[in-house]
């Protein structure tokens, strides 16, 4: 074919292929705005199951989605500024966390009341504004959110900045939280009847409060429980202190660790056994505990425990103590290094 | 027992039988295939009418009242910016138009009859282009089977078998005394038939990968909960131009000063 017939042949075939291409495009458009026809919640719903499966992007998209359905879901919103403060799913961006905690903030979700408050109490995406944070934290708090209570009741606790020093108060808000099961604020409730600084030392209390958190896995109450047993007396019950010690150092609290090391090697309170107190110190001086470090590094260099002295395990063990920046104020294991290889460098 | 046997085959004769079978075999397989890939076209050039009529004009219209909006803006506006995004307005309203008011718009919904299918595969297998013994008749046969696939296509029961009654022996239906030749032709017959199998079976994972496909999928599934894809779609989309009718209607009283 020649011609304008050819002419016309082309010009039909070029505007079938246009429209074939709009129509795919139409097809494509809506593939893609499917899940506008489902709910906010169900999108919700979505993100938790990509949650638990650790599928991480899926979480973030399933996340906007839910917002963009509806703009006042709080849960949605709480987590997508989690989202965005951790980098889960997407990149790390705190400015745009702030304002999806604001979002469900000012809607009253605790949560991301408490999470406003935070972010304001450390500056993350705003300037640093204690107060704010502090005025957030409030308002989860007077919800019942442990975490913020938590934070109330760490703010009365230190002053300052933070507002007036008020013991009684940082009580109230941590037994409030305490009470919810809160292991941080039992710890914290523990301490403050252990070691009193405006309340009546009561050991009884402390260890209550030691012992709730310490049956949450809550490892320094573990250890601190231990030691009010013994201590106060409460119940004289030595066999469940070392119970808690051991909980602790086996849950690898270095202090722990060493302690437990102390009584084994010493004796104390279990049949001594030396073997056990240094397998202890050992794993004490791995987790960086200075005082542990410091007994190997002694305990070779004078063949104290040990079958004999051996310099070269004490350099070790000195080596490490500078290496953790452990060293004391006398620059005890600096010294002995210096000393030790100007003898090697002698001889 | 074959006892009686009197002509015995010679080995050439043996292997021509064999080969002749599996041919037969395969042309029966290729009908199958045949009507299975011109059956989910046609399904799906349905469901793209059926989805442009009811899904897709209102893509249309909301394209149209969006690109009437970015008009008005650019009017009021008068920037360069506000121009490039009416213009780029206009065009995608254009572009929703011209699909949703074409010919695949007007595809009815396609339920061949059990009579349709069988007309389909017979006819299909007599004259698949991919059984032809030369040039010529292969140019015969390809002419015929788009007419078939056409046929099939618009459910003309009749052309179907029109085209059947039609449609002479073919050449190698007279065998030649050759058997060399025969078998042969035989054997590149098989692969001409074997190709056009592989070819419609990737042919049909790519009909799948289709957009619209994965949309035809997904509303199928939606009908055997009871739901009604097309029509969830239809009403969202319809909220949106509500919306969007709204916003022009705002716009070009804010223009009249009212």
């Amino acid at each position: 074919m020649k011609g304008p017939e050819s002419q016309t042949a082309l010009v039909l075939a070029q505007s079938t292929a246009l429209v074939r291409k709009a129509v795919a495009k139409l097809a494509k458009r809506g593939l893609g705005e499917l899940w506008l026809l489902e709910s906010a919640e169900e999108w919700f719903e979505r993100a938790k199951t990509a949650k638990s499966k650790n599928q991480l992007i899926e979480f973030f998209e399933c996340l906007q989605r839910t917002v963009a359905l509806d703009p006042e879901h709080t849960d949605g919103l709480d987590q997508l500024g989690m989202a965005y403060h951790d980098g889960i799913g997407t990149l790390r961006d705190q400015v745009a966390a702030v304002e999806y905690f604001r979002r469900a903030a000012e809607r009253g979700h605790a949560e991301a009341q408490f999470h406003l408050g935070l972010v304001f109490e450390l500056g993350h995406g705003v300037p640093r504004d204690l107060a704010e944070g502090i005025a957030w934290e409030r308002k989860a708090a007077d919800q019942g959110h442990s975490g913020a209570q938590y934070r109330m009741g760490a703010h009365s606790k230190a002053g300052g900045e933070g507002g007036i020093f008020n013991l009684s108060q940082s009580v109230e808000w941590y037994r409030k939280a305490a009470e919810q099961g809160h292991a941080a604020s039992q710890w914290e409730l523990g301490q403050i009847y252990h070691h009193p600084k405006g309340v009546v030392k009561n050991l009884t209390e402390a260890a209550g409060w030691y012992r709730k958190a310490a049956n949450l896995g809550h490892r320094d109450a573990q250890f601190s429980l231990s030691y009010t047993i013994e201590e106060g007396g409460v119940i004289q019950d030595r066999p469940e202190a070392m119970a808690w010690l051991h909980k602790a150092a086996e849950g690898g609290y270095g202090v722990a660790q060493r302690c437990l090391g102390d009584r084994y090697f010493w004796g104390d309170g279990v049949p001594r056994d030396r073997t056990q107190g240094m397998a202890w110190y050992l794993k004490a001086a791995e987790q960086r505990d200075c005082s542990a470090i410091y007994k190997l590094a002694r305990m070779y260099a004078e063949g104290h425990g040990v079958p004999h002295d051996d310099l070269a395990k004490a350099a070790l063990w000195y080596r490490k103590a500078v290496d953790s920046g452990c060293d004391n104020d006398y620059g005890e294991a600096a010294r002995w290094l210096e000393q030790h290889t100007k003898m090697g460098e002698g001889a | 027992m074959k006892t009686n046997l009197v002509h015995r085959l010679t080995p050439e004769e043996e292997e021509l039988a064999a080969k002749r079978e599996e041919l037969a075999r395969l042309e029966s397989q290729l009908a199958d295939q045949e009507l299975l890939l011109a059956s989910l076209k046609a399904e799906l050039a349905a469901f793209e009418g059926l989805y442009l009529r009811r899904v897709g004009v209102l893509y249309a219209e909301l394209d149209e009242w969006n690109a009437l909006f970015a008009e008005l803006r650019a009017e009021q506006a008068g920037t360069p910016e506000a121009k490039a995004e009416a213009d780029e307005a206009r065009t995608q309203a254009e572009e929703a138009y011209s699909a949703t008011h074409g010919e695949a718009a007007n595809v009815q919904p396609f339920t061949p009859s059990s009579d349709l299918k069988r007309l389909y595969r017979e006819a299909a297998k007599r004259v698949h282009p991919d059984t032809a013994t030369d040039e010529a008749d292969r140019a015969r046969r390809e002419r015929l089977m788009k007419e078939v696939n056409a046929a099939y296509a618009k459910g003309d029961e009749d052309a179907l078998r029109r085209i059947l009654a039609g449609f002479d022996a073919s050449p190698d239906a007279v065998q030649g005394l050759d058997i060399g030749a025969d078998l042969i032709r035989v054997l590149r017959q098989l692969k001409q038939l074997r190709d056009r199998i592989a070819a419609i079976e990737s042919e049909i994972a790519g009909l799948s990968e289709a957009d619209l496909a994965k949309l035809k999928a997904k509303a199928d599934l939606a009908a055997t909960e009871g739901r009604d894809l097309l029509a969830e779609m239809a009403a969202n989309i319809q909220g949106r131009v509500n919306v969007a009718r709204q916003r022009v209607e705002k716009k070009s009283d804010e223009g009249t000063g009212k």
